[in-house]
């Protein structure tokens, strides 16, 4: 005999969800929401993974599977969520409008850019990695590959790199790497 | 204990060397002027005296300049019986202390530490008045400012002080994180999170502070409370009356004087630091 009370919970629960949210942790649902904020916010002012994945923990947020959350694994999360949001983005921007043909906003010289063979990075990506203000991970004792363009995709003054929410000379943000590193070598020794 | 300069009606910095009549200005080899500052409790007088001694050890012609009168029990004159103090906690007559100190350096030609009390306005001051930075470089002394930090966000106040309106932010200035004061069995990344997360650390970093941990040493009050240097310590001397240090802090002594100390002085570098006979003078970036 099947439960009717189980089965109204369940599809009171799924209608909460929304379509395609079954697959997604309660982790990637609170940083979705809340992207356009924390992306704000992380600009001004970096907390670090270690402070976010435990404000994230007290507020009884759990990643998949309700496993406890970790500096790692909410940085994964967040870069999921910011290339779904950018993805969202630029699908918006492409669709098509229902009923009839607005007039093209595009210059009639416009043409593709010629794209060269080694060119520079690719600004999306970059940027993408400075409004994290992550840098690409880096093999145990090597530096970081620091995005050399602010969020918005601007590339930054010669030798400077974007770390910690802002601009700075390259050996600035290792030696504030090198630090991390140093406390956390201190406090296995502890 | 002072070693008060003779009394007057403009107070004498620091005593002149026995015997110093260094050259006039002219062509000559940079002095440095290792000021160390910050909020009170951060441990200063530690970090100051740790300079001295370890300079000293390495054949540094250094004077000792204590500004802090507030600090009697670990006061740099503990340590340092030549280490010089203003004849008061007059601003004014610290001013001109401080100002005929570095007159006599910039004659007489060495290198300096001063000592400063918590938060104390007095070289800020005189960086407003006298363009510091640029008035001591004319004279061939560098200024390298330790700003000494623990982990409470208030101790980044002192800094931000003297960053405002590029008030005193020499080239070099070294952010000093004093690991010993957080306390034990805490991680020392998370006790000093919020600092190094701050914008005024991070915008300090952005523009060219340099950033070093200072070493714990676990019984180091142990060490200052009995007014012994490091080298005294880790050999198990005291002064008359003393109990002697245990064996195992010996060894910690030993293991931070020998292993720590140099590790961090290795981390500054070099051109910032008093001349040392035989210490590597190029720097290690």
């Amino acid at each position: 005999m099947i439960d009717q009370t189980a089965i109204k919970r369940l599809l009171t629960r799924l209608e909460k969800r929304g379509p395609g949210d079954g697959r997604h942790s309660d982790a990637y649902r609170l940083l979705r929401e809340q992207h356009a904020a924390l992306a704000a916010r992380f600009q001004t002012i970096w907390p670090g993974w270690d402070a976010v994945a435990i404000e994230m923990a007290e507020a009884g947020v759990a990643g998949k599977g309700g496993r406890r959350l970790s500096a790692s694994s909410v940085r994964r999360v967040w870069k999921r969520v910011c290339a779904d949001v950018a993805k969202a983005q630029a699908a918006e921007a492409t669709r098509k409008p229902v009923g009839g043909k607005f007039p093209s906003r595009i210059s009639p010289d416009w043409r593709p850019q010629e794209v060269l063979p080694h060119g520079p990075p690719r600004q999306g990506v970059a940027a993408s990695r400075a409004l994290l203000a992550v840098s690409a991970p880096a093999p145990d004792g090597a530096m970081p590959d620091f995005p050399t363009v602010d969020p918005s995709g601007v590339p930054l003054a010669e030798g400077h790199v974007f770390y910690r929410g802002r601009s700075m000379p390259r050996s600035a943000a290792e030696n504030l790497v090198d630090i991390d590193r140093q406390s956390i070598e201190m406090d296995r020794f502890k | 204990m002072d070693n008060l300069p003779p009394r007057s009606n403009k107070p004498e910095g620091p005593k002149p060397e026995a015997g110093g009549s260094g050259p006039q200005f002219g062509p000559q080899e940079t002095k440095k002027s290792e000021i160390v500052s910050g909020r009170g409790r951060v441990g200063k007088t530690t970090v100051a005296n740790t300079i001295v001694q370890f300079c000293r050890e390495r054949g540094a012609n250094l004077r000792v300049w204590n500004a802090d009168r507030q600090n009697e029990t670990h006061s740099l004159s503990i340590f340092h019986s030549d280490a010089t103090r203003p004849p008061t906690d007059d601003p004014e007559e610290k001013r001109l202390w401080l100002e005929g100190g570095y007159d006599r350096q910039a004659r007489e030609r060495f290198d300096s530490v001063l000592d400063m009390a918590g938060g104390d306005p007095i070289v800020r001051q005189l960086a407003k008045e006298t363009r510091l930075i640029r008035t001591l470089e004319r004279r061939a002394i560098m200024p390298v400012s330790w700003q000494v930090l623990g982990p409470e966000v208030a101790d980044l106040d002192y800094l931000k002080l003297s960053m405002d309106g590029g008030i005193f932010m020499p080239a070099a200035t070294l952010l000093v994180l004093n690991s010993g004061l957080v306390r034990s069995g805490r991680s020392v990344k998370a006790a000093f999170s919020e600092v190094t997360e701050h914008k005024v650390f991070i915008d300090a970093v952005a523009q060219g502070a340099r950033v070093v941990w200072f070493p714990a040493l676990t019984c180091m009050s142990g060490v200052t409370d009995r007014g012994l240097t490091f080298a005294e310590a880790k050999n198990g001397i005291t002064k008359p009356g003393q109990e002697p240090l245990s064996f195992f802090d010996q060894t910690r002594v030993e293991i931070f004087w020998d292993d720590h100390i140099p590790a961090f002085f290795d981390s500054i570098p070099a051109d910032w630091l008093p001349a040392m006979p035989g210490y590597p003078t190029h720097s290690k970036d």
